[in-house]
């Protein structure tokens, strides 16, 4: 029985959509005749049937992608018995399976509708459950495709494969009246495709820094805590997420007249401080509801777009340790007071340090509004994995044209920024139009979500 | 050569006052009035005792138990010969012995509700708890009798009981063995009620007598009239002197009825006729004594109600001790595992409690 | 100090209890006219006389349970199963008496007792006694099993094991009884029964073993440090049951990776609740799965087979490499 592997494509793919079959289980093919059509990131191809035989099996229907090294095939080729045992052609798949990483190869899939555990070490298990990292989103560098400890603490700082840090072991002799667990046992599998190392992206050179002292005096300050997890959550997103900005401007007179105009009255009954914040999230949650692939995340390994059907609101809130996102829980549900207290409470929490973790996960979407601190415009970086964010920057009065004439108007100017391998700039311009409309005629906010 | 004789047996029976009530006067023991009245106040315990268990057990306010019955002046009478510094080692059907020596009913009761703590006996009350194991607890008695002698108690002996069913088991005959080897100051008495569950005494060995199986040992043996608490008394106070004079032990087969079922998850009618039963009626130890003891001008028929009140109202009060209690902690088995602290334990009791306290709070 | 072998330090032991103690006795078959038939009691009636020292009629159940009805009374009997082959007599005493008469009198009547035997093959001997059914006693509730791998630690566990408030199967690996001699104080020395005691230190890799196999081990250590220069940490067991639970999670956490070497048949040995152990504590440690070299679920052969039926030296370092490259 000859077991067909899907080969190397070119160019370094090392996966393809399965177009359309040529044959179908119990025909008979010549060598050389097509055998199935394939679609890659560059163009279609057909695929000629290695042997000559009889069709024994397939694997993938049309629409399925399949995978370098797997199976697709099995031929029970003319003149073998059919108690021969299956040739898997080692040789000629070494050939054609690439092994070096190419540009743009995704990063570890596992196989087609696979939902067994990641192989990995119990104190390996520990290490990725302290750091936050999921196993299955974690490039393995051990042999039979075990994830290590190196590997899990290599992803948890940014992405880069850890080199295989232990040699394959000898053959095994061992305690021959050991039985030991199928784990160890199991054969060498198709070499699992690695993901670029730095080095790999084209003109990317990290150099030494050179030494500052040598230009004058200069202080060194442990990069820690919140700065450091900060930095790491910038990189992140901004390698993984292309970043769109779209900007705009509220008009935001009459909106301030009435949250003035209520504002004692609030505070004096609840002790709460209506602030311009509270009134943009209201109507952004509302927007995420009808935008909803901008209240999303994007699930690369399984390919999937999560959609979550709630709206947490996330706030950047700047504290004496450095910038915290609290969380308000189910924001679609809140009115504009209500999105106004849990702000004040959260971010008083977050300047006293009291804050639960509990309060600084969870969010679906984050708002950062840098204009009390002055700002005519920004460009945020999304909060990953979030897929969109919305910056406000100083309200501030401007001379503007309504029906020929010039006034003066309080102007919000605000920008979204959005991950555009998930929304494109029609989407965003759309969610911006009408967040827009509602900020600034209040009554439409008031009947509208 | 002609064929030697080198060695014979002769196994005695002992009797003073049949069934019918003939005394031999040679032979009966010298107790006085107090004696033969508290003699015949503790059988009476025992009966009394054992009767309303069974009661209790057919109500589900008592697990499963061997009742003693037909068998009081067998473990009673062999018990009242005791010294205090003795020590008594039970199998298990010797309400009589213990009630006798020392150990309390409650406690009895609480040991066939389920409890450990019915066990544990008062300060100084030497007396082991029943053996479930049969035969195992002789070896016991005679490790024991050699461990207080070797402690410098020399006057020490130790009682100790088997059923005809026992006496066929390893145990039995190494006990046997070892104490005649150290001339050890035990009295084995078997309680051969002719019954062990199904099994009658003839399918237990096809020795004649269960008393000759101390010849095998080359210690002293004889059988007596169980029934005839005379009888034992006097054979039990004569082994005890030899062991005490340093003589060895001595086994005494005390042949006796059982007339109650094995245990009270025991069908008789299975193995044995009611005609039988009935015919061992006749025979049964405490109508005889007490005819001796009224004929004696000790205790006449209305002492003997009196008497028989008297004793129930201490096995009621026994009862209710023990449905008034509260049950013992649950954790207690953790407690003495070992004599010494270790990880392993500390950890599995904190892990039951806590599944305790959940099961209560789900309660 | 003296140099001395297991033989000796196990007999220095009973001299100096039965000297400190006088309700310490001794009893068995052969232990006192002929000394024990490994010698272990040489020496002890005469100094102690036959009141002490008892030559018994050959019946272990009777051993046993006499010896408990002793230990009830308060003495302190110290009794020989000439082969732990022939121990198994003696057990349904062990376990349905003196395993319980602490528990089953919630601590009236306690049964501070030594049932010593030699065990374990390795000495071409006959049928029967070459077995290693250390597990079988160690899962009894309510029995200590204590088994010394050398002479000093002989010496000092059989004097714990003698003042021991409960039963102590003392298991003396016979392989081990003249095979080396090591110093061994001349004054007491007594070691804590339900300790392991770490007799190398390493960060690479835990190896248990106990009795017989630590000379196994050690050469396997040696071996695997020349080839390799790992760093092994070698753990001697010394107590069966209660396990020191502690002292093997202690290491396990620190090095991550673990073989257990049992001379005893595989299934269900001590190695497997040691397993267990490691799994319930310091799971998340392990690099690697917690190895076993053990003996052979057959019967024992008969000691032409012998040598290749124990664990070797080659056994145990395939083992530790197997653990360390996984």
């Amino acid at each position: 029985m000859f077991e067909f592997l899907l080969p190397d494509l070119g160019e370094g793919i090392h996966e393809g959509e399965i177009l359309r079959w040529h044959v179908a289980i119990g025909d008979s093919i010549e060598e050389d005749e097509p055998l199935v059509d394939v679609e890659t990131d560059k163009a279609a191809v057909t695929i000629p049937s290695p042997k000559s035989g009889r069709v024994t099996a397939l694997t993938g229907k049309p629409g399925e992608v399949v995978h370098t090294g797997e199976v697709i095939c099995s031929i029970e080729v003319s003149g073998e018995s059919h108690e021969a045992a299956p040739e898997t052609v080692e040789v000629e798949t070494a050939a054609l399976v690439s092994t070096e990483a190419g540009v743009g190869a995704p990063p570890f899939s596992p196989q087609r509708g696979e939902r067994s555990p990641i192989p990995a070490a119990p104190a390996t298990r520990r290490i990725a459950r302290e750091l936050g990292v999921e196993l299955a989103a974690v490039p393995p560098s051990g042999h039979a495709r075990r994830v290590t400890t190196e590997d899990v603490r290599a992803f948890a700082a940014g992405g880069a494969a850890a080199q295989p840090s232990r040699p394959a072991p000898a053959p095994r002799q061992g305690d021959p009246a050991a039985a030991g667990p199928a784990v160890r046992a199991e054969p060498a599998a198709p070499p699992a495709s690695a993901t670029p190392t730095i080095s790999s992206i084209p003109f990317l050179e990290i150099n030494p820094l050179p030494d500052y002292s040598e230009e004058g005096p200069v202080e060194r300050i442990p990069f820690r805590s919140i700065r450091r997890k900060v930095a790491r959550k910038m990189v992140t997103s901004m390698i993984l997420a292309p970043h769109v900005a779209h900007m705009d401007e509220a008009d935001v007179t009459e909106l301030e007249a009435l949250r003035l105009s209520q504002r004692d009255r609030y505070q004096d009954r609840d002790g709460v401080r209506l602030n311009l914040m509270s009134f943009v999230m209201r109507a952004v949650a509302r927007g995420l509801q009808d935008w909803p692939e901008l209240n999303a995340s994007l699930d690369p390994v399984r390919e999937e777009l999560i959609l979550k059907r709630y709206v947490n609101l996330g706030f950047a809130a700047d504290t004496e340790r450095g910038l915290v996102v609290p969380v308000i829980r189910d924001a679609h549900h809140k009115s504009v007071l209500a999105l106004a207290k849990d702000t004040a409470t959260l971010a008083a929490e977050a300047r006293d340090g009291s804050i639960q973790a509990s309060s600084l996960r969870g969010g679906t979407f984050t708002i950062t509004n840098i204009g009390p601190l002055g700002g005519t415009a920004l460009v945020p970086t999304i909060n990953y994995p979030e897929v969109a964010i919305l910056g406000m920057a100083r309200v501030s009065e401007k001379p503007v044209v309504r029906d020929g004439a010039i006034v003066i108007r309080k102007i919000l100017p605000m920008t979204l920024a959005f991950d555009h391998r998930v929304a494109d700039g029609a989407q965003a311009a759309r969610f911006m139009t009408t967040l827009i409309r509602r900020l600034e005629d209040p009554a439409s906010l008031l009947i509208e979500t | 050569m002609p064929l030697e004789t080198i060695q014979t047996f002769e196994i005695q029976r002992l009797g003073v006052l049949d069934a019918d009530g003939n005394l031999d006067t040679d032979l009966e023991p010298d107790l006085s009035s107090e004696q033969l009245t508290a003699l015949m106040r503790a059988m009476l315990l025992a009966r009394e005792a054992d009767q309303r268990m069974l009661k209790l057990q057919r109500q589900g306010r008592l697990g499963t138990f061997p009742p003693v019955l037909g068998q009081e002046a067998t473990q009673t009478a062999a018990a009242f010969a005791m010294a205090e510094q003795d020590w008594l080692v039970p199998a298990f059907r010797d309400l009589g012995a213990l009630l006798h020596h020392g150990y309390s009913l409650v406690n009895y009761l609480q040991y066939y509700n389920g409890w450990e703590e019915g066990n544990q006996v008062p300060e100084g009350t030497r007396i082991l708890p029943p053996s479930v194991v049969v035969g195992s607890s002789l070896l016991h008695a005679v490790g024991l009798a050699w461990g207080k002698r070797y402690q410098g108690e020399p006057d020490t002996a130790v009682l100790t009981f088997i059923g005809d069913g026992g006496t066929s088991e390893g145990d039995f005959y190494e006990a046997m063995n070892f104490a005649g080897v150290w001339k050890a100051p035990v009295v084995f008495v078997i309680q051969n009620n002719q019954w062990a569950i199904s099994i009658p005494r003839d399918a237990q060995t096809s020795a004649r007598t269960l008393a000759q199986k101390a010849v095998a040992a080359g210690i002293a043996g004889i059988q007596v009239d169980g029934n005839d608490a005379l009888a034992v008394y006097r054979a039990c106070s004569e082994a005890f002197a030899r062991a005490r004079a340093g003589e060895g032990p001595t086994v005494i087969e005390a042949v006796t009825y059982r007339l109650g079922v094995h245990t009270t998850a025991d069908d008789p009618r299975k193995y044995r006729s009611e005609e039988e039963e009935k015919q061992a009626w006749s025979r049964e130890p405490l109508l005889r004594f007490a005819t001796y003891l009224d004929e004696k001008g000790v205790l006449d028929a209305e002492g003997l109600e009196r008497m028989r009140t008297e004793v129930k109202a201490e096995v009621q009060a026994a009862v209710d001790a023990l449905e008034a209690m509260e049950p013992h902690p649950p954790e207690r088995p953790f407690d003495h595992i070992f004599g010494t602290e270790h990880t392993v334990i500390t950890e599995q009791r904190e892990s039951f409690l806590a599944s305790v306290r959940a099961a209560r709070k789900e309660a | 100090m003296a140099r001395m072998n297991m033989v000796q330090a196990i007999n220095l032991a009973l001299h100096q209890e039965m000297e400190r103690d006088p309700s310490v006795i001794v009893m068995g078959e052969d232990v006192g006219k002929d000394e024990g038939v490994f010698r272990v009691t040489a020496g002890l009636l005469d100094r102690f006389g036959e009141g002490r020292v008892l030559d018994t009629p050959l019946a272990e159940s009777g051993i046993i349970g006499t010896a408990i009805g002793m230990a009830i009374a308060g003495v302190r009997p110290v009794t020989e199963m000439q082969f732990s082959g022939f121990s198994y007599l003696g057990i349904p005493q062990l376990e349905g008496n003196g395993s319980r008469y602490r528990s089953r009198t919630q601590g009236q009547r306690t049964v501070p007792m030594v049932i010593r035997m030699p065990y374990g093959g390795g000495v071409r001997a006959l049928e029967h006694h070459s077995e290693s059914r250390e597990a079988t006693y160690a899962h009894m509730p309510g029995v200590k099993v204590v088994i010394p791998s050398g002479p000093r630690n002989a010496r000092a566990l059989m004097a714990a094991a003698i003042r021991d408030p409960d039963p102590v199967v003392f298991m003396e690996p016979k392989r081990s009884y003249r095979a080396f001699k090591e110093e061994v104080p001349e004054t007491s020395e007594v070691l804590p029964i339900g300790q392991a005691a770490v007799v190398q230190e390493g960060t690479d890799l835990t190896l248990i073993a106990w009795g017989a196999m630590l000379r196994t081990a050690r050469q396997a250590v040696r071996s695997v440090a020349e080839a390799r220069g790992s760093s092994i940490e070698l753990i001697d067991l010394q107590t069966m049951s209660p396990l020191d639970v502690d002292t093997i999670a202690a290491s396990v956490k620190k090095t991550g990776r673990c073989v257990v070497v049992q001379e005893a048949p595989r299934n269900l040995g001590m190695a497997s609740e040691i397993i267990a152990q490691i799994n319930d504590r310091v799971l998340l440690w392990l690099e690697a799965p917690v190895a076993r070299v053990t003996g052979f679920d057959v019967v024992t052969p008969y000691f032409a087979r012998e040598l290749g039926y124990l664990p070797t030296p080659e056994r145990v370092e395939a083992g530790i490499l197997e653990t360390l490259d996984f």
